[in-house]
């Protein structure tokens, strides 16, 4: 993490140290007044101790609202209109309904990787309110983000358990909103497969970042546990193997390719999205695990800085997006590392033009 | 009909679901009949909706004989009506699956 540890006191806040650096530097009066007064309210010593250390630094001020999630899981109670009625807010007690469960504690992980990693205050870096509805549909098999909230289905039960099972698919579906508020970029062809390429690289990066595991421990899989018993498969993808997944009767052979030349040209689901994600997927893979250690430390920062990085275009293709990373490699981590970004994508068959630059980031 | 889209690509899901009325059982064709007639489907018009992340989105062909028609659907479906002509597709077409 490229930040470090401003005073003692930093160390106990709910608020992470780069957070609290970054508040101090921006922001409007009202903001930092809004927030301190939320601040104020809260008893804790935790709280308490960021008070003193925002009301030491001249200039604080704080995104909009405290850095908590706001979540409500809603029931569809098998229906299709959305959102359904609330069944677990923000703070209530457990339901005793695996899926509202899941979906609460997921939506908690995904929150918690994404304000602790990379200080972003939920969806829209503002506190978006976490919205989700469970048992959506009848033995429905999915989950998708419908532009302003997560929806999860029961699955069938046949080839398909509920899908709030998996870590990684809730904050699949979150990073959706995240990419969508950032980068914007299109559903469809190349950047469409960039989008759904970075909710798998943040999707894992959730699920390792809450089992504190190392590039080299992890499994890499999106959706374990997501198929039943009866499926030859262990989850929907990989980023470490794509393409090897599953390879069962019914739902046939996992075809994500790993680098260009398996790139498949395809007018189904909106150009192959869900298919060549598998390029920038391993090549996020071979760098993370270049670089050793969590993969959120370099690899992650690197990713998100590139999301956010204003000379990402909404219709990006794998090239753009990888001069990107490269570019924020360097301004982050160094010429060494820019290395290791190049060395990922040119395994993958997407070339870096050579000393790509930042030439002004959205947000330090 | 044609089912696109969805969280993951599964190949061996991609070929469309054909259903035979003539060759239905009673139970699965009158259930289909009664959705086509109650979504007024020959007289709904196909809008391509912008695709959400990982939504299904599903095109419906019908010919009844005399006439033919198409539908473009995404997902989420809030008309029950046509979301209930979805499910009595599919499930017409769940024994010719495996
Ligand atoms: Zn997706």
């Amino acid at each position: 993490m490229p930040h470090a540890h401003a005073r003692g006191a930093c160390r106990c806040t709910i608020l992470p140290p780069a957070l609290l650096r970054r508040i101090a530097l921006r922001g409007t009066a009202r903001q930092r007044e809004a927030a301190l007064a939320t601040l104020a309210t809260d008893a804790t010593m935790r709280i308490t101790r960021a008070t003193s250390a925002l009301l030491a630094v001249p200039g604080t001020t704080l995104p909009s609202a405290t850095a908590a999630p706001r979540r409500t899981i809603h029931d569809a109670a098998h229906a299709t209109t959305l959102p359904g009625k609330v069944v677990r807010n923000e703070g209530d007690l457990p339901t005793r309904d695996a899926e509202t469960d899941e979906a609460y504690d997921g939506l908690g992980a995904t929150y918690a990787y994404y304000l602790q990693v990379h200080q972003r205050h939920s969806i829209d870096d503002a506190g978006m309110p976490l919205e989700a509805t469970v048992h959506y549909g009848k033995q429905y098999d999915n989950a998708f983000w419908n532009g302003t909230q997560m929806v999860f289905g029961d699955g069938d039960g046949d080839l398909f358990n509920r899908f709030t099972v998996s870590l990684d698919v809730i904050a699949h579906e979150l990073t959706h909103g995240v990419t969508e508020d950032e980068a914007r970029l299109v559903y469809v062809g190349q950047s469409g497969a960039l989008n759904e390429s970075l909710s798998d690289v943040f999707g894992s990066l959730v699920k390792q970042y809450a089992r504190k595991q190392t590039a080299a421990k992890a499994d890499w899989l999106i959706g374990e546990g997501l198929f039943t018993a009866k499926v030859h498969g262990v989850a929907l993808r990989s980023l470490k193997a794509p393409g090897t997944a599953f390879d069962d009767p019914l739902l046939g052979k996992d075809d994500q390719p790993a680098t260009m030349d398996g790139y498949v040209r395809t007018s189904a689901d909106n150009g192959g999205v869900h298919t060549n994600s598998g390029i920038p997927n391993h090549a996020f893979y071979l760098a993370a695990t270049a670089f050793g250690g969590h993969a959120w430390e370099k690899a992650g920062v690197i990713w998100y800085a590139a999301l956010r990085d204003k000379a990402l275009k909404p219709t990006a293709t794998f090239a753009a997006f990888a001069e990107r990373t490269s570019a924020q490699a360097d301004r982050l981590f160094g010429a060494t590392a820019q290395q290791v970004i190049a060395e990922a994508w040119r395994a993958v068959g997407v070339t870096v033009a050579g000393g790509a630059r930042v030439a002004r980031s959205r947000r330090t | 009909m044609r089912v696109d889209g969805g969280l993951a690509a599964f190949p061996g899901l991609r070929k469309p679901v054909t259903v035979d009325v003539a060759t239905l059982p009673v139970a699965r064709r009158e259930r289909l009949q009664r959705a086509v007639a109650a979504a007024d489907f020959f007289a709904r018009s196909a809008r391509p909706a912008r695709p959400a992340p990982d939504a299904r989105a599903y095109t419906i062909e019908i010919d009844d004989g005399t006439r033919s028609h198409t539908l473009a659907l995404a997902e989420p479906i809030a008309d029950p009506a046509l979301q209930a002509l979805v499910d009595a597709i599919r499930a017409c077409s769940a024994t010719d699956v495996g």
